[in-house]
C-alpha cells in the first residue's frame, strides 16, 4: 500500500526542481513562461504532499497477479511492436502484434482450439493489409517498409 | 442576387452532389481515424481538385472538411479516443454514454448538434462575415493570453474529483507545452538533445497517448467480463426519440453554435478550443452540471455544435481578409489562390458566383452529412460489440499508426506510448488526463501571448496597462473570474439546498 498523495507530491516537486535547474541556462524571454510554471506546479505539490501527510491516501496499485501479468504482457507487446517497425516493417510487425495480443485476450479456454489460432491469424493479415492499402496507397502515408527488406 | 441564383445551380449540379458527398465521406473516414486530421485530408485533396473546375473543387472541400467534423466524434463516443483535437471534449460525455449502453443516442446527437452547428454557423458566414472578422482581428497577444487563461478554467469542472490534482495535471500539461524552441527567446528547451523534439510535443500523438493507451490498458486490465458492461442496446425510433429531445435544447445548440463561430474566426484558435470553451460554458449555465462527465446529452451537444460551426468561423477571416482562421482554413486559402482567386472584396464582387457556391454548399454538406451519420449511426455503434479480444488489438493497433502517420515520425510513435504509459499511470493516482491535455492546448497561446504582453508593455512603458487594460483582455478577465467562481458557488448553493433538505426531514421526524 502505497501513500499515492503524498509519494506524488514528492514527484511533482522533484519535477519542478528538476525543471528549474533545467531552465538555467534559457534566455530571459524563453525562461519566464516555464518560471511561472514551474513556481505554480512547485506550490501545488507541495500543498499535495501535505494533504497526503495530513490524509493519507493509500493506492493498491497492483490488484491481482493475473490481471499484472496480463498488463505487462501487453506493454511488452505495444513496446516490442515500436521497436519491431523500423526493423521488420509495417506488415509483419502489425500481424505479430495483432495477433499476440489478441491471443493474449482470448479466453484461455478457447486458446487451446487451433480454428481459434487460424482465424486469429487471418483477421490479424486482413486488418493489417486493409490498413496497408489505405494509409500506403489512398493516403499516401510512407509506413515503414523494415530495414531488413531495404537491403 | 445573379451569384445566388448561379450557387443554387451550381451546388445541385449532379456531378458537384457527387463530389460533395464523395469528399464529406472521406472526410468521415478521415476524422474516424485517430492521427488523420482534416487539414492533412484536405492537403492531399487539393492537387486532386486542381483540375476541376473552383466550383467544384472548393464544393468538394467543404464537404470533406464538414465530414471530418462530423466524423471526429465517432471513436470519441465509441473508444474514448478523439478522431482529431477538436473531439477532445466528445469524449468527457460520449464515452460514458456508451458505457451505460446509450452509443446510438450519443452518435444521433452528434449529427444533429454538428447540423445545427453547420447551418448557424453558415448562416453568419453568409451575413455577419465582414464585421465578425474585425473582431476577430482586435485579438492581439493580450487577449490571446487571457483567453488561454479562460480555457484553463475549464479544469475545475472536469476535474471534479479533486480540483488540486486536477491543476497538478493542467501545470503538467502547460510545462510539457513548453518543450521544444521557445516562441519568442528561441532556446531549445527540454529536448534532451532529440532534434525531433525542436518542433515541441507533437498534439495529435500527445491525444493518441493521453486518451488511447490508458484505455487499452484499463481494458486490458479489467479483462472481458468488466468491458461487456459496455454493450450496444438496439432501440426502435431511437432517432425521432432523440431529435425530439435536442430541439427541446434550443438555448444551449445555438449558444454552442456561435461560441463555435467566435472563436473560430480568431486566427489559430481551432475546433479544440471552441469545444472546450462551449462545454465549459454548458456545465455553467446548466441546472444540473453535477451530471456532465458522467454522460448527458448536453456535454454533446456542446462540444459538437461548437466543433462544428467552427468550421465556418474559420473561413469568415480567410474569405473577407485573406487572413485563415484554422491550418484547414489556411489549405483551402492555397485552394482559393491556385485557382487564381484572391481572398478580400473580389471574392464578393468579381468571383461572387464562386463564393456563394462555396458558402451555400456547406448548407447540403452538412445535411448530407446529418443523414449519413444519423442513419448509419446504428451500424457504428455495433462497432463496440466487436469482440473485446480484437476491439483492444484495433485500438492499439490503430494508435501507434496513426502517431506515425503524423509525420512519419518513429519518434511521435514512442513519444505517444511513453505518455500513454504515463498517462495511465496517472490515471491510477486520480490525475484527469483531460486536464493535462488542456494545459498543452492552451500553454502555446498563453506563453506566446503573456512574453509578448511583457515586451508591449515595456515597450508602452506599463505592462499592467498592456495585460489588464484593454477592453477585450477586461471581459476575458472576467469571464475567468465567473468561470473560477462559479463551480465555488454552484457547491456551496448546493451545500445549503442539502443541509435544508436535512434540517427538514429533521423537522419532520421531530414531529412525527
Amino acid at each position: 500500500m502505497l501513500n499515492s498523495d503524498s509519494l506524488s507530491g514528492l514527484a511533482i516537486l522533484a519535477l519542478s526542481f528538476i525543471g528549474y535547474y533545467q531552465s538555467q541556462g534559457f534566455s530571459y524571454f524563453s525562461k519566464i513562461f516555464v518560471l511561472w510554471v514551474l513556481i505554480i506546479l512547485a506550490m501545488l505539490g507541495g500543498a499535495l504532499l501535505i494533504k497526503g501527510l495530513m490524509r493519507p491516501e493509500t493506492l493498491k496499485f497492483w490488484s491481482n497477479e493475473a490481471r499484472s501479468k496480463r498488463l505487462g504482457l501487453t506493454v511488452l507487446i505495444l513496446t516490442g511492436y515500436a521497436a519491431l517497425l523500423p526493423i521488420i516493417g509495417f506488415i509483419l510487425a502489425s500481424i505479430m502484434m495483432f495477433f499476440s495480443l489478441s491471443l493474449l485476450l482470448t479466453d484461455p479456454t478457447r486458446r487451446r482450439s487451433a480454428r481459434m489460432w487460424i482465424s486469429t491469424l487471418a483477421i490479424s493479415c486482413i486488418i493489417t493489409l486493409l490498413f496497408e492499402l489505405v494509409f500506403r496507397h489512398a493516403l499516401l502515408v510512407p509506413l515503414p517498409v523494415g530495414r531488413i527488406f531495404l537491403g | 442576387m445573379e451569384n445566388l441564383i448561379f450557387a443554387v445551380t451550381q451546388i445541385f449540379a449532379p456531378v458537384n452532389l457527387i463530389l460533395m458527398v464523395l469528399g464529406g465521406v472521406a472526410g468521415i473516414i478521415v476524422g474516424c481515424l485517430p492521427g488523420l486530421t482534416a487539414t492533412m485530408a484536405l492537403a492531399l485533396l487539393v492537387p486532386f481538385t486542381f483540375t476541376m473546375p473552383a466550383a467544384s473543387g472548393l464544393i468538394m472541400l467543404g464537404g470533406l472538411y464538414v465530414g471530418a467534423m462530423f466524423g471526429d466524434a465517432i471513436p470519441a463516443i465509441l473508444i474514448n479516443t478523439p478522431g482529431t483535437p477538436s473531439a477532445i471534449a466528445t469524449t468527457f460525455d460520449g464515452y460514458p454514454l456508451a458505457k451505460k449502453g446509450m452509443a446510438q443516442q450519443a452518435l444521433i446527437t452528434n449529427a444533429f448538434s454538428s447540423l445545427v452547428g453547420g447551418l448557424i454557423g453558415t448562416i453568419v458566414l453568409l451575413t455577419l462575415s465582414p464585421p465578425l472578422a474585425e473582431l476577430g482581428l482586435k485579438f492581439g497577444p493580450p487577449e490571446y493570453f487571457w483567453m488561454a487563461i479562460f480555457g484553463l478554467t475549464i479544469i475545475g469542472t472536469i476535474a471534479s474529483d479533486s480540483i488540486l490534482k486536477g491543476l497538478i495535471a493542467g501545470a503538467l500539461g502547460l510545462l510539457l507545452s513548453t518543450v521544444g524552441i521557445s516562441p519568442i527567446g528561441g532556446d531549445v528547451r527540454f529536448t534532451m538533445g532529440l532534434v525531433p523534439l525542436q518542433a515541441g510535443i507533437n498534439l495529435m500523438a500527445a491525444l493518441i497517448g493521453f486518451f488511447c493507451i490508458p484505455q487499452v490498458l484499463e481494458m486490458v486490465e479489467t479483462g472481458a467480463q468488466k468491458h461487456q458492461v459496455i454493450r450496444y442496446v438496439s432501440q426502435k425510433g431511437l432517432l425521432k426519440k432523440t431529435i425530439r429531445e435536442l430541439i427541446r435544447k434550443p438555448v444551449l445548440l445555438v449558444r454552442s453554435s456561435l461560441l463555435g463561430v467566435l472563436i473560430g474566426i480568431i486566427p489559430g484558435a481551432g475546433g479544440n478550443i471552441a469545444s472546450l470553451v462551449s462545454y465549459n460554458e454548458a456545465v455553467r449555465w446548466s441546472k444540473n452540471p453535477e451530471e456532465f462527465g458522467k454522460g448527458t446529452l448536453d456535454g454533446i451537444v456542446a462540444t459538437e455544435t461548437a466543433n462544428c460551426s467552427v468550421v465556418q468561423g474559420s473561413l469568415i477571416p480567410m474569405l473577407t481578409l485573406g487572413i485563415p482562421g484554422s491550418p484547414a482554413a489556411a489549405v483551402i486559402l492555397g485552394a482559393l489562390l491556385l485557382h487564381g482567386i484572391q481572398p478580400g472584396r473580389q471574392l464578393y464582387t468579381t468571383f461572387g458566383g464562386i463564393t456563394y457556391t462555396f458558402i451555400l454548399s456547406f448548407f447540403l454538406a452538412v445535411v448530407f452529412m446529418f443523414f449519413f451519420v444519423a442513419l448509419g449511426s446504428r451500424f457504428f455503434a455495433k462497432m463496440i460489440s466487436i469482440p473485446y479480444h480484437y476491439l483492444v488489438p484495433g485500438i492499439a493497433f490503430l494508435s501507434v499508426v496513426g502517431s506515425y502517420a503524423l509525420r512519419n515520425n518513429l519518434l511521435d510513435m514512442a513519444l505517444m506510448l511513453i505518455l500513454g504509459y504515463t498517462a495511465y499511470v496517472l490515471r491510477k493516482l486520480g490525475f484527469n488526463p483531460g486536464a493535462l491535455v488542456l494545459g498543452l492546448i492552451m500553454g502555446p497561446f498563453a506563453e506566446q501571448g503573456l512574453v509578448q504582453s511583457l515586451l508591449m508593455g515595456k515597450a508602452a512603458g506599463s505592462i499592467p496597462k498592456v495585460l489588464f487594460g484593454r477592453p477585450i483582455s477586461l471581459m476575458l478577465i472576467g469571464l475567468s473570474l465567473l468561470s473560477i467562481a462559479w463551480p465555488i458557488y454552484s457547491a456551496w448553493r448546493s451545500r445549503q439546498q442539502h443541509s435544508k433538505i436535512t434540517t427538514k426531514e429533521g423537522e419532520i421526524i421531530d414531529a412525527q
